[in-house]
């Protein structure tokens, strides 16, 4: 099996294709400290993509409570029960297995590649049964830790009483184990932008991809016989417009535009000139995580990581990073990071996709490819209130 | 796409790629010809005479369903509409021009055309015949939303829009008419300058949009408006069935039908409760309303 360069891992992962990289790659960053879970982005795909007949289990995107919601029921809890250890080492490599890794299996023989037999069972995984698909809100609004009592109030970060919401849509991941798993090589990466799609005419319903996908986006419509999954709503973004989920999303936490390789990252100062703002999130600031890289895909999806959830949750959820991104995300809200900051508020502010931003004065501005689509100043007007109030004798957990 | 990586475009993309590079007179596949024969092109049903005239009858319905304004009051003043109504008829369909002949008889005084189109399709009494395709669709509004996009994708594949100040939806009976009488009309200009290749893209636009949009709900259309109006609109609305029923049998189409509902609202009650749109449907009805009690307290 060819070694594949995972650089959210540090080292080279085994893989059932080889390497190869699209001219541009699709990406996105959620920050999870703003997401409400109106599930406005999961009706915004649902009423666009899948609503027909076939469909009604599917959401492209939803919306789960963590620690204990999830959809399929229990995607992420089962595929981490299954693997080993998944330790990182100091300099931030991954030592652990991969989901492709997982199982031991001798990949350089031509016999174990995908197109000569079904590698489902070789996949650290599972295939999601129809039980699995009846309850998309699970779990929802669950808390975790301690027990709350009628004075409970949280004085520290780390909540000791914590839930918190995750948005999920299809990773379009660099090494997409649904196509890695496809015995028919039905489905692919687009050059262009890397958009992981299933070509409908050549899908033969085989299902491998169902359960090698780790993040149980790829989906089967039985009234096609056809699996199906997010497509990134690439006629809007092959226009220079964000998805559906985005562009609805009332909590303005979604930013999509194009993500490179950390070697070729835009390393310029979005404080002096245009700047490309997934590669100043993931590779400059570090701020925003791919959701369990462990599992060896490269996602392209990237997390600002919620600061009020205990950090070893955060860590099996999101890598090493998370404690310096907690700390960058603390440093923004302290006013030292005007660059985030005007990004932050930059989200949300334009239906277009953002492919460079920069500061102007006390306003952060969003361009499209060279063309301004958004302006928003850098700090928004806000009042602070005590977090005790002595008059009523209650703590406030939302001061501003 | 290789065998050795996923990277590339669909499979069955690069299957009609290399069909097509075995068989030089197939041109590329990403273009609007795709399915389409371009050597069957010559053969597409139609001549440049009822392009023409389907185009003017297309237009013709878009100007008569529209809220009457000035230019429908100058047409009717000249006798303009009627007259050209029953000549692009007649040239398309003997029958057809019977039906149209009708429209001229039930001309009336402009001013109380505006209010006859006033009590069908205006606001003023609450849309009393929708003009809309997606009402008639089966299942709740929310999920036909696509027939919506579907549309404009026909409008922006012909780089159509809709122009600023028509503030209506895209599935409006007089937009989706408007739209086949362009193509109609494009028609009959392709044919005029011998272009096999256009003619073949532009009446398979006609065929697909017919059979997936106005083709498939035309005739509740004509039903509603004749079950609530005797006089222009009704006759106009038959008209309309007379020419997409020739059309359907000209281009062979076989839509899906729409359900023969007996009544038709704008709001699908089923999802908003009895209330309809009326406040938004929260699923309390009139009469729940009036019980609600009140004690006069200063609701702020």
């Amino acid at each position: 099996m060819p070694q594949v360069e995972n650089w959210q891992l540090g080292r080279e992962v085994e893989f059932p294709y080889e390497e190869a990289r699209p001219e541009r790659q699709w990406g996105a960053m959620f920050d999870l400290n703003k997401c409400i879970e109106c599930q406005t982005c999961t009706l915004a795909c649902k009423t666009t993509w899948t609503h027909e007949e076939g469909q009604e289990h599917m959401f492209w995107n939803n919306v789960e409570t963590k620690p204990y919601g999830s959809h399929p029921v229990g995607w992420d809890k089962r595929l981490l029960e299954e693997m080993d250890s998944m330790e990182w080492d100091d300099d931030g490599t991954y030592e652990g297995e991969t989901i492709f890794e997982a199982g031991g299996t001798d990949w350089d023989d031509p016999e174990n590649h995908p197109t000569e037999r079904g590698i489902g069972g070789d996949v650290a995984g599972f295939m999601p049964g129809t039980d699995d698909w009846r309850y998309p809100n699970l779990g929802e609004d669950e808390s975790a830790g301690e027990e709350m009592e009628p004075d409970t109030h949280f004085d520290e970060d780390t909540h000791p009483i914590w839930f918190f919401y995750l948005p999920r849509i299809c990773n379009h991941c660099t090494y997409a184990a649904c196509a890695g798993g496809c015995p028919v090589q039905a489905i692919y990466k687009r050059e262009e932008d890397g958009v992981v799609l299933i070509d409908p005419e050549n899908c033969e319903a085989r299902l491998v991809c169902n359960e090698t996908c780790p993040y149980k986006k790829a989906q089967f419509n039985y009234a096609e016989g056809i699996s199906q999954k997010c497509v990134g709503c690439y006629p809007k973004t092959e226009e220079g417009k964000a998805p559906q989920c985005f562009e609805n999303c009332l909590g303005k936490i979604r930013l999509h535009g194009y993500i490179n390789h950390p070697d070729e990252a835009d390393t310029s100062d979005p404080s002096e000139e245009p700047t490309n703002p997934l590669d100043f999130l993931v590779h400059q600031k570090e701020i925003a995580l791919p959701l369990y890289p462990q599992f060896g895909l490269e996602p392209n999806v990237y997390y600002i990581p919620p600061i009020t959830a205990p950090i070893d949750y955060l860590e099996q959820m999101f890598g090493p990073g998370v404690t310096d991104a907690i700390d960058t995300y603390q440093a923004i809200r302290d006013g030292e990071e005007p660059e985030l900051e005007g990004l932050l508020n930059l989200m949300g502010s334009t239906e277009w996709s953002i492919t460079e931003f920069e500061l102007d004065g006390d306003e952060a501005v969003g361009y499209y490819e060279g063309d301004e689509v958004g302006r928003v100043p850098i700090t928004e007007p806000r009042v602070e209130r005590e977090r005790y109030d002595g008059d009523e004798n209650v703590y406030r957990l939302d001061v501003t | 796409m290789s065998e050795n990586t996923i990277l590339g475009g669909p499979p069955s993309d690069t299957a009609r790629r290399s069909d097509a590079s075995r068989d030089p007179s197939h041109a590329a596949v990403d273009s609007p010809t795709d399915e389409l024969d371009v050597d069957e092109a010559s053969d597409v049903p139609g001549d440049v005479a009822t392009a023409y005239h389907r185009g003017r009858l297309y237009g013709a319905f878009a100007l008569g369903f529209d809220r009457p304004g000035d230019e429908l009051q100058t047409a009717l003043a000249a006798e303009a509409y009627t007259d050209d109504l029953v000549e692009s008829a007649r040239t398309i369909d003997s029958e057809i021009g019977g039906v149209a002949a009708e429209v001229g008889t039930h001309l009336e005084a402009f001013d109380a055309l505006c209010g006859r189109w006033a009590s069908l399709f205006g606001v003023e009494e609450g849309i009393t015949v929708s003009p809309y395709e997606l009402t008639y669709l089966p299942g709740p509004l929310m999920t036909n939303v696509r027939q919506l996009a579907d549309i404009r994708g026909f409008y922006d594949a012909f780089d159509l829009s809709i122009a600023p100040g028509k503030n209506d939806r895209g599935d409006h009976v007089c937009f989706l008419t408007s739209f086949t009488s362009h193509l109609s009309l494009q028609e009959a200009y392709l044919r005029l300058e011998s272009d096999v290749e256009g003619v073949a893209v532009v009446v398979d636009a006609q065929r697909r949009f017919l059979e997936d949009h106005l083709g498939r709900w035309y005739w509740r259309f004509a039903e509603e408006v004749s079950a609530h109006d005797d006089g222009f609109y009704a006759a106009l609305s038959d008209l309309l069935s007379a020419l997409v029923e020739y059309e359907i049998e000209r281009l062979e189409l076989d839509p899906t039908w729409v359900p023969d509902d007996p009544e038709v609202t704008e709001w699908n009650e089923d999802v908003f409760g009895d209330s309809g749109r009326s406040c938004g449907g929260c699923g309390l009805n009139d009469e729940d309303v009036d019980q609600l009690s009140w004690d006069g307290g200063d609701p702020s």
